[in-house]
C-alpha cells in the first residue's frame, strides 16, 4: 500500500506543478490606484523612465536594422554577402497558387532571395485558400504574407485591420515598377495595402489563324463586328464559340468575366467603377442590358460548342481541346488559359493548327480599357523581414526570376509560361512573343480589375456566380437574377 | 492499476495494517515517478523543440498526464475505503497544491521566498524587467502595461505548490482523524494560516476594497440561504455543513466579487482570504466519520464520475459549448458583435434561397402541383391500392371494407412517395431540399437495405458475396462516391462519344429505338430482335399471370414485371426510348441528359441516389443481423399455420425487427440532415441543389456572414432534435 501511495504522491506533485505552469499571460486589469504606496510609485516612475530610454535606443536599432534589411533586399539579386539582418529569419506565405508549374515559378523567384539573405521562406498553397485564410485570421494565426487573388478580399481584411498598410518606403519603391492603375488595386481609401505580383490579361480571344484564313474570316475590330462575324460563322455551318462555365464551387465566373468585358465595351470606365463599387445596381438598364446581350448571343442556335453537353456543365478547362480540334472557332478566356491547351499545341508559329489570340474587340469606350485580373500580396505581421519580402514581390527581379523558373517548369524554350505581369520594368525578352504582346497590351492600355473580384464576397463570389450560372442554365430571368444579386449586397 | 493494489493486498499478509512494501511495486512506483518527472522537465524545455516537435510533445504530455491522472484518481478511490484519513490527506494535498499552483501560475501572488523578476510588456511592445512585485503593480497604475511573464528560479516556480501540498495535506489528513476537537481546530487553523500567507503576498492589483462587516454580513446571508434551502429539501442531518459551506461562499462573494479590486488595504486583503478559507476548513472538519455504507456509496459514485468525466469533458468542450455558441451567434450580426434579435432568422426565412414558392403557381395562376404527372400518378396509385384492398376483402369476406395485403400497401406507399415528390418539386429552396433529402434517402436506403437483407438470405452460399458488394460503397468516402457518380452522370457534346455510363446507355437506347432511320448507326434488324425478345418475355409473363389467376395465387411480382417489360416494348415499338432529338428534316440526333444541371428539380434525386447507394449497405447489414436474430420457432409456427413467404415476413419478421428498423431509420435520417460533401462535389450548390448543411458553410466561411450561417445551423439542429429526442426516449423505454 505504501508503494501505491508513493506513486500517488508523484502524480500529485506533477499535477500541482502543471497547475503552476499552466497560467496564461493574463492581461492586467485596468486599475486606478488611489492606494498610495508612494515609495513604490516613485520607484516605478524611475523604472519607467529607464525603460523609455532603453526603448528609444532599441527603436533606433530597429530603424537601423530596417535600413540594412532594405539595402540587403536591393542587393539580394546581385548576391551580396555582407552580414545580413535578415539572416536566420523566417517568413510564412500562403496563397491559392497550387499547380506544380506555378509553384515552381513562385519558389524559383523566392528561393534565390531567401538564399541570398540566408533566411527561410515557407510557401503553403491551398485549393481552399478562400476559407482557410478566414479561419486562420479568426484563430489569430495568420501567415506573415498571403497572396490575394481578389482585391475585394484584401480590402475587407484591410478595413478590419488584419492586413497592415505598407510602410511608405516600400510603397515608394514598389510604385517605381507599376503603373498607378495596377497599384490602385491594392489601395484602400488612399492607403496602400497590397503589392501586385502577377497580372493576367482577361480581354483575349483564342483562335486558330490558319483556319480563319481558310474560311475567309478576319479579326473583328468592334464588338458589333464580332457578333456579326459569329452569325456569319453559323450561316457558314461553323460553330463560333467554345464556352463552358463550370468550375467546381466557383462555377459561373467565366460568365461574370464576359459581363465585365462587355460592360467595359458598351459603357465607360466610370460606369464600370460605379457598378463594381455597388453604386450602379445590377437591375439598372446598363448592367441588365449587358447580361441580356450575352445571354442572347449564347442562346443563339449553333452559337456555342459545349464540350460537356451544356454550357453550365462544361468545365472552363475543357474548352482548349475543342478549339484545337476545330470544334469551334473562338474561345474568350484570360491569358493564363495557355496552360489548358493540350500538351504540344503549337503557338503562333504560323503552322496549321497553331493557336493565337486577338484582343477582345474594343467597343465605344475611349481610350480603350482592358480587363485584367491578378494577385496581390498583403502582409499580416509587422517585421523587417516580412516587409523586405513584400518589397521583393513588387520588383522586376522577382518577375524575371519567376518567369524564368515557370518557363523552365513548362519545358523551357519559347513556351507560354502562363505567368504575366504588368510590372513596367521587366525584361520582356524572357517571355515568348505571344506573351510579350500581353505585357504590351497591359502596359499600353487603361486597365480595370475583374469586377467580381472587387465586389464583396457575398456578391462577387456568391450571388453573381450563382445567379449567372442559373441564367446560363435557363433557370431564371435577368430581371429576377438582378433583383437577387442586388438584395445580397451587404 | 487497481490490480497493483490488489496484488499487494493478497500477496503481502501484513499489508492490512499498511506496513507492506514490496520491491516490485517500489520499482514500478519509481518508474512511474521518473516518467512523470521526465515529462515535467520535457514540458519546461518544450519551447526549444521545432514547431512540429513542440506540438507532438504537447500532445504526448497531455495524453500521458491525462492517463496518469485518470489512473491516479482510480487508485485514490481504491485507497479511500481502506484508509480514510490518508485519502483525505491526499485529496487535500492535491487541492491545496493545485489551488496554490493556480494562484501562482496566474500571477496573482508574488514570490514566497525565492527571488523573482517580472517582465512587463508595455503597450507599444517594449519590455522592462522589474524585480519587486509592488513595483509591478505601481507601474501598472501609471503606464498601463500588460504583464507578460514572470521569471524566477526553480524554487520560485514550485514554492507555492509545495506549500499548498503541505498545508492541504495536513488539513485533509486531520479531517479524517478520530478526535473531534482536533478535526475541527486543525483545518480551521490551517485555513487561517493559508489566508494570511495568500493575502500577504497577493499582488496590489488583486487587493479587494472590502471590510470585515461586509464579509461577515455576506457570510451570514450565504449561510442562511443555503441552510434554508437544505432545510426545505429535508437535508436536516447535514444542515451545519451546508450552512458552513454557504457561509464560505457568501464570504468569498462579499470579499471578492462585490468590492472593487486593486484598491484594498493589506489588512482587508488578509481578512478576505482568511475568512472563507477558515470557514471551508471548519466545514470539512465538521462531519462525523463516515460509516461503511456511506463509503460504499461514495466509492460507487466517485468511480462513475471518474469514468464518465473524460467523455463528458470532451463532449462538453467539442459539442455542447459550440452548440450554445452557435445559438448565441445566430442572434448576433454578421460579425458577431451586436445583438440583432431574430433578424437573421427573418432574413433566412423570407429569402428565396431558403424557401422558394415561385414555382408553386404557374404563370397562369394554376397550381403547378395539379398539372404535374407525378401528382396524378401518385393519387392513382393510392386509389389503386385501396381498390386492391377492397377487392381482396370482398373476395374473401363478401363485405365492404379494406383488407390490406403487401401488394395494396406497397402500391399505396409508392403512390404516397410520388405525391410527396410532386410537392417537393414545386416548393424549392434549401429548406424543402433538405427535407426532401431526408425523406427520400431515409426511405430509399432503408427499403432497399431491407430488401437486400431479405433477398440475400435466399442467396445461399452467395449471400456473403452479395452482401459484401452491397456494403462496399460504405467504405467509400462521400467525396469519392460523388466523384464516381459525377463521372457516370457526365454528358459529353453529341459530336463525340459519351464517356458517362448513363448517358452512353441512354443515347445508345435512343439510337437503337430508331434503328434504320437516317442518323442512326444501327441497321433495322437489331430493333426487331429486341422487340422479339421483349415480346417473348411479355408472353411468358402473361401465361404466368393467367396460371396464377386460375390457381387463385398472388401475381403481384409478375404484374410489375409485365408492366415494365410492356412499357419498354411499347417505347421501342413507337421509337420513343432513349436520348434523341428528331431534327426538322426527319433525321435523328443524339440528345444527352445533364443529370446534375439540366433536369431540375429532379437533379436533386440523382444526387440523393448517391447517398442511397452508400447507405443501403449500412441498412442492410444492421437489418440482416436483426432478421437472423428472429427466433426460428416463430417462423416455423407460422409456416405450420400455412403462412406464405410474404405473410411470414410481414406478420412475423417485420414486427420482430421493428426496433432495429427504428434505429436504422433515425441513424440515416440524422446522417442525411447533415449531408454536405455530395452537394459540394457534385454541383457546388448550384442548379437548385443547395441544402442547409452546404449553404451554411458557404454563408459562414465564404461570405463570413456568421449570423445567418449560424441561424441555418440552428435550423438543422431543430430538424434533427426531434429525431434524437425520439431515439433517446425509445432507448429509455427499452431499458425500463
Amino acid at each position: 500500500m505504501k508503494s501505491t501511495m508513493l506513486k500517488l504522491l508523484a502524480s500529485l506533485f506533477a499535477l500541482s506543478l502543471i497547475a503552476a505552469a499552466c497560467g496564461d499571460d493574463d492581461p492586467v486589469e485596468d486599475t486606478s490606484a488611489d492606494s498610495g504606496d508612494a515609495d513604490a510609485l516613485a520607484a516605478a516612475e524611475d523604472a519607467l523612465a529607464a525603460a523609455e530610454a532603453a526603448k528609444e535606443a532599441a527603436e533606433a536599432d530597429a530603424e537601423a536594422a530596417r535600413a540594412e534589411a532594405e539595402e540587403a533586399a536591393a542587393a539580394a539579386a546581385g548576391g551580396d554577402e555582407e552580414v545580413n539582418p535578415l539572416a536566420g529569419t523566417a517568413v510564412r506565405i500562403t496563397g491559392p497558387v497550387r499547380s506544380p508549374d506555378e509553384v515552381a515559378g513562385l519558389m524559383g523567384a523566392l528561393d534565390p532571395f531567401a538564399e541570398a539573405n540566408d533566411m527561410t521562406i515557407f510557401y503553403v498553397g491551398s485549393a481552399d485558400w478562400e476559407s482557410e485564410i478566414n479561419v486562420q485570421i479568426e484563430a489569430g494565426t495568420p501567415p506573415d504574407i498571403s497572396i490575394f487573388p481578389q482585391p475585394g478580399k484584401l480590402a475587407d481584411f484591410a478595413n478590419s485591420g488584419f492586413v497592415l498598410p505598407l510602410p511608405d518606403d516600400v510603397t515608394a519603391s514598389v510604385s517605381e515598377h507599376w503603373s498607378d492603375g495596377a497599384m490602385g488595386f491594392g489601395n484602400v481609401d488612399g492607403v496602400q495595402y497590397g503589392v501586385p505580383d502577377k497580372t493576367d490579361l482577361k480581354s483575349l480571344v483564342w483562335y486558330q489563324p490558319a483556319r480563319w484564313e481558310a474560311a475567309g474570316y478576319t479579326v473583328p475590330g468592334s464588338l458589333d463586328d464580332l457578333w456579326a462575324l459569329s452569325n456569319q460563322m453559323i450561316a457558314d455551318g461553323n460553330t463560333p464559340w467554345c464556352i463552358g462555365i463550370e468550375s467546381g464551387t466557383a462555377t459561373g465566373w467565366s460568365f461574370t468575366d464576359w459581363v465585365e468585358d462587355v460592360m467595359l465595351r458598351r459603357h465607360s470606365g466610370e460606369t464600370y467603377d460605379a457598378w463594381t463599387s455597388g453604386e450602379l445596381p445590377f437591375a439598372s438598364p446598363e448592367v441588365s442590358g449587358v447580361m441580356q446581350e450575352i445571354l442572347d448571343i449564347w442562346n443563339t442556335d449553333g452559337m456555342v460548342f459545349a464540350q460537356g453537353g451544356t454550357i453550365a456543365s462544361t468545365s472552363f478547362r475543357d474548352n482548349g481541346e475543342p478549339l484545337v480540334n476545330g470544334d469551334c472557332f473562338m474561345h474568350r478566356q484570360a491569358s493564363f488559359f495557355s496552360a489548358f491547351f493540350p500538351d504540344g499545341t503549337p503557338v503562333q508559329d504560323g503552322s496549321e493548327g497553331a493557336i493565337d489570340v486577338f484582343q477582345f474587340p474594343q467597343g465605344d469606350t475611349d481610350p480603350p480599357i482592358v480587363l485584367t485580373a491578378g494577385t496581390l500580396v498583403g502582409a499580416f505581421t509587422d517585421r523587417p523581414e516580412v516587409w523586405a519580402v513584400m518589397e521583393y514581390f513588387g520588383t522586376p527581379e522577382f518577375a524575371n526570376l519567376r518567369q524564368a523558373a515557370q518557363k523552365e517548369a513548362k519545358g523551357g524554350g519559347d513556351v507560354l509560361s502562363g505567368f504575366n505581369t504588368a510590372n513596367l520594368n521587366v525584361d520582356r525578352s524572357l517571355w515568348s512573343p505571344l506573351e510579350q504582346s500581353f505585357l504590351e497590351i497591359m502596359a499600353n492600355n487603361d486597365v480595370r480589375f475583374d469586377g467580381s473580384d472587387l465586389m464583396p464576397a457575398d456578391v462577387g463570389a456568391g450571388t453573381f456566380w450563382e445567379q449567372g450560372t442559373a441564367l446560363v442554365n435557363g433557370e431564371t430571368t435577368v430581371e429576377a437574377a438582378a433583383a437577387i444579386i442586388d438584395a445580397s449586397w451587404p | 492499476m487497481t490490480a497493483v493494489a490488489d496484488d499487494t493486498a493478497t500477496e503481502t499478509p501484513d499489508d492490512a495494517d499498511g506496513g507492506g512494501f514490496r520491491f516490485g511495486n517500489r520499482i514500478r512506483g519509481m518508474v512511474l515517478s521518473l516518467l512523470l518527472l521526465g515529462l515535467i522537465l520535457a514540458s519546461a524545455n518544450i519551447g526549444q523543440l521545432g514547431r512540429l516537435g513542440r506540438i507532438s510533445g504537447i500532445i504526448g504530455i497531455v495524453v500521458t498526464v491525462s492517463a496518469a491522472v485518470f489512473v491516479g484518481l482510480n487508485l485514490l478511490v481504491s485507497q479511500a475505503r481502506r484508509d480514510w484519513a490518508v485519502y483525505r490527506g491526499l485529496v487535500g494535498a492535491i487541492l491545496g497544491g493545485a489551488g496554490f499552483g493556480l494562484l501562482r501560475g496566474n500571477r496573482s501572488v508574488g514570490a514566497l521566498v525565492a527571488d523573482s523578476e517580472f517582465q512587463l510588456l508595455l503597450e507599444d511592445g517594449e519590455t522592462i524587467v522589474v524585480e519587486d512585485q509592488a513595483l509591478v503593480d505601481a507601474i501598472a497604475t501609471i503606464a498601463d502595461p500588460t504583464l507578460l511573464e514572470f521569471a524566477s528560479g526553480w524554487l520560485g516556480l514550485i514554492e507555492w505548490p509545495i506549500l499548498g501540498v503541505v498545508l492541504g495535506g495536513i488539513a485533509g489528513y486531520v479531517t479524517g482523524s478520530a478526535d473531534r476537537r482536533l478535526r475541527l481546530a486543525a483545518p480551521t487553523l490551517i485555513g487561517l494560516v493559508s489566508g494570511w500567507v495568500i493575502g500577504g503576498n497577493l499582488l496590489f492589483r488583486n487587493r479587494p476594497d472590502t471590510s470585515i462587516v461586509s464579509i461577515v454580513l455576506a457570510a451570514v446571508i450565504g449561510a442562511a440561504i443555503v441552510a434554508g434551502v437544505s432545510y426545505a429539501f429535508g437535508k436536516r442531518d447535514v444542515l451545519v455543513e451546508r450552512a458552513l459551506m454557504g457561509a464560505a461562499f457568501g464570504a468569498t462573494i462579499g470579499a471578492w466579487l462585490l468590492p472593487d479590486l486593486g484598491t484594498g488595504s493589506l489588512a482587508a486583503t488578509r481578512l478576505a482570504c482568511m475568512v472563507p478559507l477558515a470557514l471551508l476548513g471548519l466545514r470539512f472538519g465538521w462531519p462525523e466519520g463516515r460509516d461503511a455504507n456511506g463509503m460504499a456509496s461514495f466509492d460507487r459514485r466517485a468511480r462513475a464520475a471518474i469514468f464518465l468525466a473524460p467523455a463528458l469533458t470532451f463532449l462538453t468542450v467539442n459539442l455542447v459549448v459550440p452548440a450554445i455558441r452557435t445559438i448565441i451567434t445566430s442572434f448576433l450580426d454578421r460579425d458577431s458583435e451586436e445583438f440583432v434579435g431574430l433578424d437573421n432568422y427573418e432574413e433566412l426565412v423570407t429569402s428565396e434561397r431558403f424557401l422558394d414558392w415561385r414555382s408553386w403557381r404557374g404563370e397562369d395562376g394554376t397550381l403547378n402541383v395539379l398539372t404535374s404527372q407525378l401528382t396524378w400518378l401518385g393519387i392513382f396509385l393510392i386509389l389503386a391500392g385501396f381498390a386492391i384492398a377492397y377487392s381482396i376483402n370482398y373476395t374473401r369476406n363478401k363485405t365492404r371494407g379494406f383488407d390490406h395485403s403487401p401488394t395494396s400497401r406497397g402500391t399505396i406507399l409508392v403512390g404516397g412517395f410520388l405525391l410527396a415528390f410532386a410537392f417537393f418539386s414545386v416548393i424549392r429552396g434549401t429548406f424543402p431540399n433538405t427535407i426532401w433529402w431526408m425523406f427520400t434517402v431515409t426511405i430509399g436506403a432503408t427499403a432497399l437495405g431491407l430488401a437486400m437483407a431479405v433477398l440475400s438470405q435466399k442467396a445461399g452460399r452467395w449471400e456473403n458475396v452479395a452482401k459484401s458488394l452491397v456494403f462496399m460503397p460504405m467504405a467509400i468516402s462521400m467525396v469519392g462516391a460523388s466523384v464516381i457518380w459525377r463521372l457516370q452522370y457526365a454528358p459529353k457534346n453529341i459530336s463525340g462519344k459519351q464517356t458517362g455510363v448513363l448517358n452512353a446507355v441512354w443515347v445508345e437506347l435512343g439510337d437503337l429505338s430508331h434503328a434504320g432511320v437516317e442518323g442512326s448507326d444501327y441497321p433495322a434488324w437489331p430493333r426487331y430482335l429486341v422487340l422479339l425478345v421483349l415480346g417473348a418475355i411479355l408472353a411468358r409473363l402473361g401465361f404466368k399471370i393467367y396460371g396464377a389467376w386460375q390457381r387463385d395465387e398472388g401475381f403481384a411480382g409478375s404484374s410489375v414485371g409485365a408492366i415494365i417489360v410492356g412499357w419498354l416494348f411499347i417505347e421501342i415499338l413507337l421509337r420513343d426510348l432513349g436520348g434523341f432529338e428528331v431534327l426538322d428534316d426527319g433525321s435523328v440526333q443524339a440528345e444527352t441528359v445533364a443529370f446534375r444541371e439540366a433536369v431540375q428539380p429532379f437533379n436533386n434525386v440523382y444526387l440523393m441516389f448517391i447517398l442511397i447507394w452508400i447507405q443501403t449497405g449500412f441498412a442492410m447489414v444492421i437489418l440482416s443481423a436483426a432478421i437472423k436474430a428472429v427466433p426460428e420457432e416463430l417462423l416455423e409456427a407460422a409456416r405450420i399455420d400455412g403462412a406464405s413467404e410474404s405473410e411470414q415476413f410481414f406478420h412475423v419478421t417485420l414486427p420482430q425487427i421493428l426496433p432495429t428498423l427504428g434505429v436504422v431509420l433515425t441513424t440515416i435520417l440524422v446522417a442525411v440532415a447533415k449531408v454536405f460533401d455530395i452537394v459540394r462535389v457534385s454541383t457546388g450548390g448550384n442548379f437548385g441543389t443547395n441544402v442547409l448543411a452546404h449553404d451554411f458553410i458557404t454563408e459562414s466561411f465564404q461570405f463570413l456572414n456568421r449570423g445567418v450561417g449560424s441561424a441555418m445551423a440552428v435550423v438543422i439542429l431543430l430538424i434533427v432534435a426531434p429525431v434524437l429526442i425520439f431515439n433517446v426516449y425509445n432507448m429509455q423505454k427499452a431499458e425500463s
